[in-house]
């Protein structure tokens, strides 16, 4: 079954962001989409989760329009945003952050369910501790654990490493390559795919379009590196057989 | 015991909920300078209410002060689509001042009124004014017991609000909504230009030193109310304005904190 289904879709704001995008994910995919600053992959997430609408072209998710049928399947996403955008400064406890989802939607939490999140993100004993206190991979694992409190069938996270200490790292690619085992569909939005390279089923690489996409080894090669980010970066075959991009950061 | 002084006693009262919530949300929604832009628009329209006075056209100050404010709210929502929320509160704040001036200039014998609402005055509230506060405190507390969740997770994670199905803009816009009609109910009491010190001051303080949400509006509370009460015993005693007492506290006890967290 697929989850995302994009067809023909571009998007502009004052320019052209995204041009005729056409890719199809299936259900318990683990998905990462990268590209270099500028790439259009916020804007992409902003499309799948149905707050823009396509300029030409429709996107389906779980089979229903992402921008006219939004309210259809909201529910079954999890979204984990960058973590740059939160407002850490507010006095709440990891216990209220994983609440307030489904709080805000009049709807009861227990606090089994929040344990039970929190401890597959291995954050269970700092239930009761202020966000603002834990470190960024700490805030960034109780953000996962808050995408994870609705049970959903896609789980989306933009730049889900940004500032995240290496363990923390290593959990949450555990805890994601563990939700694709059971069916879930995960779709990671990165600039670095190395801490997932390993996991992930299938590379989306962007830069305004579809540059390439398949598996990790087939889409870095030089010619298809050197049109997303107009320039060479050196590639590295690892033990395990992995070719890693090995970039410095192209965030800005 | 003076009846003036009690109905002073209770109004404090009212005003240190609006304070609690209101000013606790300001700070929570990093938009402190609401307060200043709302009381200022809301004394654009009190001033456009005395003009029409006192050229025989009877109207009521409050409404021409809620719709200011809540005109200014629009104004400030809507430039927090585009950016920072402050730069339209500062857009709304000036433009409410110059039309509160030209009016204020084109009234006469009205003058003192406008003193009024400037400065405030906890001891001469009128019953009329009295029930106003009570409404408008009503308001606030039921309107925000019902969205606090959507209040909160609008101001931590707006990205992540959107995302998970909330109308970031239209719950924006009613939080800012709700600080004005906060801000307007005090109007009279406290006056447009110390209005801030007493709703951003305490719960400025209770953010320095509280330890979840619960604590944060319990301490902002009580700051505010001690404040009032300091303000009105010192005022009675010595017949000092008992608003700017208040404010004069409440922003010591702000300093004080902060002082000694960062030491």
């Amino acid at each position: 079954m697929k989850t995302v289904i994009l067809h023909d879709v571009s998007f502009s704001y004052d320019k052209k962001v995204l041009e005729d995008l056409n890719f199809e994910i299936d259900r318990g995919e683990f998905i990462a989409i990268l590209g270099p600053n500028g790439a259009g992959k916020t804007t992409l997430v902003k499309l799948i989760l149905g707050l823009l609408k396509p300029e030409k072209g429709w996107i389906k998710v779980l089979g229903y329009n992402s921008f006219k049928e939004r309210h259809k399947f909201v529910d079954l996403i999890g979204y984990l945003p960058q973590r740059e955008e939160i407002v850490s400064e507010l006095p709440l406890t990891v216990s209220q952050v994983v609440k307030l989802p489904l709080l805000s939607k009049g709807k009861r939490v227990g606090e089994e369910k929040v344990l039970k999140v929190l401890s597959m993100v291995g954050m269970d004993e700092e239930i009761a501790k202020r966000f603002g206190e834990l470190s960024g991979g700490q805030q960034q694992r109780v953000l996962l654990a808050r995408a994870l409190v609705g049970d959903p069938e896609i789980l989306l996270l933009d730049e889900p490493f940004n500032g995240v200490d290496i363990p923390s790292q290593e959990k949450i690619v555990e805890v994601l390559s563990d939700l694709t085992s059971k069916g879930k569909t995960v779709i990671i939005v990165v600039h670095n795919i190395n801490p997932v390279l390993h996991e992930v089923d299938r590379v989306i690489l962007l830069n305004r379009k579809v540059i390439a996409t398949g598996k990790p080894n087939d889409v870095f090669t030089e010619e298809n590196v050197i049109k997303a980010y107009g320039s060479s970066i050196p590639l590295v075959i690892c033990e395990e057989g992995y070719t890693h991009p090995l970039y410095g950061d192209q965030h800005g | 015991m003076d009846e003036l002084l009690i109905k002073a006693a209770i109004v404090s009262i009212l005003i240190a909920i609006n304070t609690a919530i209101a000013g606790t949300l300001t700070v929570f929604r990093r938009a402190s300078f609401l307060v200043a832009g709302s009381s200022h628009s809301a004394l654009a329209g009190v001033a456009v209410a005395l003009f029409l006075k006192s050229i025989g056209i009877d109207v009521h100050y409050f409404a021409f002060a809620l719709l200011a404010a809540v005109f200014a709210a629009f104004l400030s929502a809507k430039a927090s689509k585009h950016g920072d929320i402050n730069t339209g509160i500062a857009v709304a704040f000036a433009l409410s001042m110059a039309v509160a001036v030209v009016f204020i200039s084109m009234t006469r014998n009205y003058t003192s009124n406008a003193w009024q609402f400037l400065f405030g005055d906890l001891l001469l509230l009128t019953d009329e004014d009295f029930a106003l506060i009570s409404i408008s405190t009503s308001v606030v507390l039921i309107t925000t017991s019902f969205f606090y969740h959507k209040f909160l997770f609008i101001s931590f994670d707006p990205d992540g609000a959107e995302a998970f199905g909330i109308n970031v803009h239209l719950y924006d816009f009613l939080l800012i909504s709700i600080i004005s009609i906060s801000v307007v109910s005090a109007l009279k009491a406290v006056g447009a230009i110390l209005v801030f010190s007493i709703f951003i001051a305490p719960s400025a303080t209770a953010m320095e030193i509280g330890k979840n949400t619960r604590a944060i509006f319990g301490i902002s509370f009580i700051i505010a109310l001690l404040s009032m009460y300091f303000g009105l015993a010192i005022s009675y005693q010595y017949s000092l304005p008992a608003g700017a007492l208040a404010a004069l506290i409440a922003s010591i006890v702000y300093f004080i904190t902060a002082a000694r967290k960062i030491s």
